[in-house]
């Protein structure tokens, strides 16, 4: 059984009049997301909640505020800088994309490292997003003489760019942090251990810096639209709701079978708004791609807040006609066209260059094969060439020959 | 013959361009053959010349390990029970194997398991498995090659020295002495994330269970592919957004109906399966799901799997529901239907090859057994033992078998008899007839067993008219890939009788049913029809239709949308409302748990298999339900080297907690045992029991061993002496598990909120150091009555030396006040009831003397389980002036005779004390609990009060709710009883009946009689006429 909670149970269909509406939601390649609906309203989106959750480790510097959203930005890049004044013996210091720094040094003076985050990437706010505030944050955990790091570095960026700590550790006795620029490209941190600049004694301390990155606050300004939870026409929506453009005209039966299988028929969107030598959705399939796009349908009950049916897949455009389009749906996962297995035994890299298997971290595409190779470690492939071919099978092997009565 | 001129390294070109295979479950495979070389001119002494080495590839890793590798059809190496030496010759630090078949000295076996290579390693050949660096036997081929670590390809590295069948010399120096290697081996391949029901991966390995090989599979296909795979901390987790494309409690509840252990002994649903031909993914899920009678399903992003079982009907529709017109019900259409199906596989079993009439076994001899019927076995044999339920049953090496009589002529007689290699100790003296043996060579032998729909096949034989019917046979085959016969009869049945319905006479084809309802339609339990998915079981009741009233499966569900069909041109839209808007249109076959089999059909034809021979076979476990989670108990005993599993759904490795005592000792003793070297079960689940002289020579034995694994957020905490494990059982009530390894004489102190009168304690030999220069004649551990751990050992002088104890504890907390505790013969028991009706109990008793016969509580009788561990504890019942070699044996039969021996290899057996530590669950039906209603009658004066007491029997909760003539607390016309059992009288006179019924086992009850006598006028008494 489908899990429905009671309110759909209570409020659905029949017992209220309220018809449910059809909902399509459609994410293309590029990140542009469209809602479209059968009729005028707003309902929540489930790609966008899904787009924009923050990651539940992320502690949030401020709360929601009704009628707020929040995006979380984290980043794609990491490096570090070490220092000392004098030059010291440094005996250890590690640094990763969450960024672990342990400092164990010999002799007076400073010492620092220096931490770098960048490419942090921006997620795609729906039309009508305001921005109301980035936060810059790191959570800091640190041990040794830098326990009193411990602290949650918010900075706030926009809308006037001042950069206050909303909690940050200020130096004391043994070491300090020091914000080292952050901008929307970059966060930079210093960690400046100063125990030693007037101690003989070393001075020892591991900090982990994890969270880093961006935490959007907006809030979406649309107007005329009219529905079940619009605010009117003032722009206000409640929390939960983005704009959908009524274009959906009909949908198609949805069947589901005993199997993986989903049927999905055509989905048909109007394409007349615009003017007739530049039709809206025709301008959307131009700058955009919708084949391969993910879509979510839903029939929406919105006076339960809930969905009689939600089918998630993958669309491709069937046809676009003078006044209609049609955009054929398919399950996301169709096994029946994934060649398995996929990686075959080659000269050819199977991996995908810099994900989790290959591990480049270099800033070109390598061609897939040993001479391009940025990581011969991990490189899948067979390297055979110093081989010699005889074409000769190798010797055929005596075996015992095996031939007993069963009794049994 | 190959020579060194003609054998050159081998062409990978075979190997190019195939797929990189996916496996799961065992295998039997070779692997790609991807560099193969033969040495030549090395120069060394002994020499090494003419040795084969080469590299396999098995697939995608990360594999497990291996059970067994074959060479030229020779037995060369099993799993754990070599232990690896050091390579004597010009490539130090290679490991050189101790082949069984002791074949040649040259033998290197390195296997990678197929993790990720170390990020920036050097491609330094140095490895020798199973990480992922390059391996140590690349400098052996010719200068200049390109050694690579095969990232993520599970593989590996053979160096053999193979002689040629019937060698005539063994000249190492003459390549015609030297031949080909040809490996094939039994793997466990990939390891699988396990998760929990909320999709948190609990853990990462190996397993049998097909609903963790679907989620690996999809996750390594389609979802999420790239991912981090470290020898160490495993692969990386899964991403928030994957773990979202998976209902994960269908998938839980899929896994542990799989994971349960069947009449027969085995868990219902394992996979073993090769995927080597590129195909499409939705055939590989299919395969999979046909293991497991299981369906997959997709819902709002989330991938389901479900399981074909019994379950409760989701919606039952009446003719209200049934739009017009739209009702459709007919038989299936078989006419081009299968119904001859074969069941395609290799088993996973070893085929019994003889049937064992009995075994004999002189002490410290080899065992001798006889067969029912001639037995094609020879010497050298690698052979399986099962089905005698004794320590016989295992794998065992033909040491020789007798010369047939008169070869070759008519009166020929084949040998019934053949000397086994012996194990050591701890085997029966003496076995009837029982159980059988067969080789291990004839493991995976392609099977095609069928199964006919009779009934279908006379149905469809019409010939002519006055011609009686055939049986007219369509065939389909089922690929199960490797399993066993049991598994490949229960699926194809079911397979076979879901299409054709069941195979009776008279014989009715099942029914397909079509209608449409409405999309809110609702039944009278208030279930939604929308709500409904396919494979949901719903009813038709007699409104909707008298005929096809019964159970159904949901095949299909179609939805019509509340929506229009747009058409329009010139800038205009047309809208016309959908025929079918806000319709549902189900399509239905029967639902019928009656073919859902749980046992195979044993009229069926097919060879029989050693019982217990596939590879893995591991032992029950008893599961006890937590108030969030569950936990796991079991004990078994293996040789030292030898690993055991957890149970497969989901039970981290990280959340276990295991004991090791001596059960036996091998037959590779060297001396008289001084001390027990090393006796653990480790964290990697790997057995190891180490006797060790006073010379330090060291030899192996057998070990018990019991587990406790959870299934939970619980995690442990250290006292720096012991790691305890806090559990909440299903109904609040709080248990604890230690462990720890300790010095003789070292106190432990519990947990708070914990009392030593709510504890039991035992021990075991961890470790200790020879002192004295003593042979042990005994060996004991125990906990005291201070919570002291101790260990023993002693001479016949009276020496006493000590070690380190391994220590076991259990205690309760009662905190819900259902524990009960009842001391039986000496041993104590501990009991409490579930919430689910169940009975959880614990035992110990302590120092039973070889021999005795443990009691036990009605509870743990027939119907529960019973985990049992025997443990040496003490010595001087039957003093015995010889120096053990060790432990001879200690375990409990199956007529809970405790056995705990010492014996020294010369024929000498003597008794030890045992410490048991046991537990049990029960079903609440497997001992009826009783209530006993005192007094059993009672005669009062109207209005006037009795009290009444009651006993629960068999049920640790003593809670009862009372009630006068069925009426609950009784009222004024019969009388009221209170929550204590007060009861009183109404006014008028009268016969009742009060009843107690338990709260726990609300079939239980008991009642009392009891008569109300009228009070006289004036507030005297009138005794009845008298």
């Amino acid at each position: 059984m489908i899990p429905y909670p009671a309110s759909l149970k209570a409020t659905g269909g029949a017992h209220t009049g309220v018809g449910p509406v059809n909902l399509l939601e459609v994410l293309d390649v590029n990140g542009n997301l469209y809602l479209w609906s059968d009729r005028k309203g707003n309902w929540p989106s489930v790609i966008f909640a899904a787009q924009t959750a923050v990651p539940p480790s992320v502690s949030l510097p401020v709360d929601v505020a009704p009628g707020q959203y929040v995006a979380f930005i984290g980043p794609h890049e990491a490096e570090s800088g070490i220092g000392t004044d004098p030059p010291l013996a440094i005996a250890s210091v590690s640094f990763s994309g969450q960024g672990a720094i342990s400092v164990a040094k010999a002799g007076l003076g400073l010492c620092w490292a220096e931490l770098d985050w960048h490419n942090f990437h921006v997620p795609t706010l729906p039309a009508g997003a305001v921005v109301d505030a980035i936060y810059v944050g790191c959570l800091i955990v640190a041990t040794g003489h830098w326990e009193e790091l411990n602290v949650k570095l918010f900075s706030a960026t926009f809308p006037d760019g001042a950069l206050l700590y909303a909690n940050s550790g200020s130096e004391y006795e043994y070491a300090r942090i020091d914000d080292d620029g952050f901008s929307l490209s970059e966060v930079s941190v210093a960690v400046i251990d100063v125990f030693g600049a007037n101690s003989a004694s070393a001075a020892l301390g591991q900090a982990l810096f994890t969270q880093v990155g961006f935490t959007v606050y907006y809030h979406i300004v649309s107007a005329g639209m009219v529905g079940v939870g619009d605010g009117g026409d003032s722009g206000a929506l409640e929390i939960g709701s983005v704009p959908w453009q009524p274009w959906l005209l009909s949908v198609p039966e949805l069947t589901f079978h005993r199997s993986q299988q989903t049927d999905v028929g055509s989905f048909v969107i109007q394409n007349l708004s615009g003017d007739t030598l530049s039709r809206d959705f025709e301008k959307i399939v131009r700058r955009s791609a919708l084949e391969g796009a993910q879509f979510v349908f839903r029939s929406w009950q919105a006076d339960a807040e809930a969905a009689w049916i939600e089918v998630h897949g993958t669309l491709t455009v069937e046809d676009i006609g003078v006044d209609t389009a049609k955009l054929k749906g398919k399950p996301a996962v169709d096994p029946s066209q994934l060649d398995t297995p996929l990686e075959i035994y080659s000269e050819t890299c199977q991996l995908q260059w810099g994900g989790p298997r290959c591990g480049a971290t270099g800033s070109t595409e390598c061609s897939y094969n040993y001479q391009t190779c940025q990581q011969p470690n991990r490189i899948m492939g067979l390297m055979n060439n110093y081989e010699k071919n005889f074409g000769e099978n190798p010797a055929s092997t005596a075996l015992n020959v095996i031939n007993r009565r069963r009794v049994i | 013959m190959p020579n060194a001129a003609t054998t050159p390294t081998s062409n990978a070109s075979d190997t190019t361009g195939t797929p990189i295979p996916i496996s799961y479950g065992y295998v039997w495979a070779t692997g790609k053959r991807a560099a193969y070389y033969m040495l030549q001119n090395t120069h060394t002494s002994p020499t090494i010349d003419f040795s084969r080495l080469g590299f396999w590839l098995l697939g995608h890793g990360e594999w497990d390990g291996i059970h067994e590798l074959w060479i030229n059809d020779a037995l060369v190496w099993r799993g754990g029970n070599a232990p690896p030496t050091k390579f004597p010759d010009k490539y130090p630090g290679l490991t050189q194997l101790c082949a069984l078949d002791k074949a040649e000295a040259g033998f290197v076996f390195n296997f990678h398991s197929g993790c990720d290579s170390p990020l920036g390693a050097a491609l330094s050949p140095d490895s020798v498995g199973p990480d992922q660096r390059v391996d140590k036997m690349w400098p052996m081929f010719p200068p200049a090659i390109l050694a690579l670590p095969w990232s993520r390809i599970a593989y590996y590295g053979l160096l053999r020295k193979q002689p040629i069948q019937n060698q005539v010399s063994n000249n190492g120096g003459d390549p015609n002495n030297w031949t080909d290697i040809a490996p094939i081996g039994l793997w466990r391949a990939l390891k699988c994330r396990l998760f929990d029901d909320q999709g948190n991966q609990t853990g990462y390995a190996f397993t049998t269970n097909p609903i963790w090989h679907f989620v690996d599979l999809t996750l390594r296909r389609k979802i999420m592919p790239d991912y981090a795979l470290d020898l160490s901390a495993g692969p990386d987790l899964l991403t928030d957004a994957a773990r979202n494309r998976f209902d994960w409690g269908d998938l839980f509840a899929a896994a542990s109906y799989c994971d349960e252990f069947l009449a027969n002994g085995r868990r219902r649903f394992e996979g073993s399966y090769s995927f080597t031909q590129q195909t499409s993914l939705q055939a590989c899920q299919e395969k999979i799901l046909r293991c497991c009678r299981a369906f997959s399903t997709e819902y709002a992003g989330k991938i389901s799997v479900n399981i074909d079982m019994p379950r409760s009907s989701v919606f039952t529709f009446s003719r209200s529901h049934i739009l017009p017109g739209s009702w459709n019900a007919s038989d299936q259409a078989l006419n081009k239907s299968a119904n001859r199906f074969i069941a395609s596989f290799r088993d996973v079993m070893v085929p019994q090859c003889s049937k064992i009439a009995s075994i004999t076994c002189g002490y410290g001899q080899n065992p001798v057994v006889t067969t029912q019927d001639p037995h094609p076995l020879v010497a050298g044999d690698w052979t399986a033992i099962g089905g005698t339920d004794t320590t016989y049953d295992g794998e065992w090496n033909v040491k020789s078998v007798p010369n047939i009589i008169n070869p070759g002529t008519i009166d020929e007689i084949d040998p019934s008899t053949f000397t086994l290699v012996s194990k050591g100790s701890n085997f029966p003296a003496s076995l009837g007839a029982g159980g059988g043996i067969g080789l291990l060579y004839s493991r995976f032998k392609n099977r095609t067993p069928e199964f006919w729909h009779k009934a279908n096949m006379l149905a469809r034989g019409v010939v002519g008219l006055g011609i009686p019917r055939q049986r007219e046979k369509i065939k389909e085959s089922l690929e199960l890939d490797t399993t066993t016969w049991d598994q490949a009869s229960r699926i194809t049945r079911y397979e076979r009788d879901r299409a054709l319905g069941i195979d009776q006479t008279p014989y009715v084809t099942p029914p397909v049913v079509k209608f449409r309802t409405s999309m809110f339609a609702c039944d009278a339990a208030g279930n939604l029809a929308c709500a409904i998915q396919c494979g949901n079981h719903i009813t038709i009741d007699d409104t909707a239709s008298f005929t096809y009233a019964g159970e159904y499966e949901v095949l299909d569900k179609s939805v019509y949308l509340i929506t229009a069909h747009a058409s329009g041109s010139g800038g205009e839209i047309a809208m016309k409302p959908d025929e079918n808007s806000g319709e549902l249109e189900f399509s239905l076959g029967p639902y019928n748990e009656s073919i859902m089999y749980d046992s195979s059909d044993p009229t069926q034809a097919g060879w029989p298999s050693v019982p217990g021979s596939d590879p893995g076979n591991n032992n029950k476990f008893t599961s006890i339900p937590l108030a969030e989670g569950i936990f796991s108990f079991f004990t078994g005993s293996a040789q030292s080297g030898t690993p055991f599993q957890l149970p497969s759904t989901g039970f981290p490795v990280a959340n276990s907690m295991a004991w090791a005592g001596p059960e036996g000792f091998g037959s590779g003793w060297s001396g008289h045992m001084a001390t027990i070297k090393l006796c653990e079960a480790s964290s990697a689940l790997l057995l190891t029991l180490i006797y060790e002289n006073t010379n330090h020579s060291t030899w192996h034995g057998q070990a018990n061993y019991a587990c406790a694994t959870w299934l939970s957020s619980d995690t442990p905490t250290s006292d720096g002496t012991m790691t305890w494990i806090e559990l909440t059982l299903l109904g609040g009530e709080k248990i604890l598990f230690g462990r720890g390894t300790v010095a003789d004489g070292t106190a432990f102190t519990l947990p708070t909120g914990y009392s030593t009168s709510q504890m039991f304690a035992v021990a075991y030999p961890h470790d200790g150091v020879p002192t004295g220069g003593h042979n042990a004649h005994w060996v004991g551990a125990y906990v005291d009555s201070s919570q002291v751990a101790h260990l023993n050992y002693k001479d016949g002088e009276g020496n006493v030396w000590h070690g380190n104890a391994s220590v076991l504890v259990f205690a309760w907390k009662n905190n819900m006040t259902t524990w009960s505790t009842e001391t039986l013969d000496g041993g104590n028991w501990a009991q409490c009831p579930l919430g689910s009706g169940l009975i959880f109990g614990v035992g110990c008793a302590l120092s039973v003397a070889d021999g005795a016969t443990l009691a036990l509580p009605d509870a743990a009788g027939d119907g529960s389980t019973l985990e049992a561990i025997v443990g040496s504890s003490g010595w001087d019942y039957a003093p015995m002036d010889n120096e053990a070699h060790g432990v001879y044996a200690a375990y409990l039969d199956s007529s809970f005779g405790v056995h705990l021996q010492f014996g020294d290899g010369e024929g000498h057996i003597w008794s030890g004390a045992a410490d048991v530590f046991a537990l049990y669950l029960s079903p609440a039906s497997a001992v009826a609990a009783g209530v006993t209603v005192t007094p059993s009658s009672a005669s009062v004066s109207a209005g006037s009060g009795v009290q009444f007491g009651a006993t629960v029997s068999n049920n640790a909760n003593q809670n009862v709710t009372w009630d006068v003539d069925g009426i609950a607390g009784g009222n004024v016309t019969v009388g009221t009883i209170d929550a204590t059992g007060f009861y009183v009288a109404p006014n008028v006179a009268g016969s009742h009946e009060i009843t107690a019924t338990s709260v726990a086992a609300p079939t239980a009850s008991g009642s009392a009689a009891v008569t109300v006598w009228a009070s006289g006028d004036g507030g005297g008494w009138t005794i009845n006429g008298s």
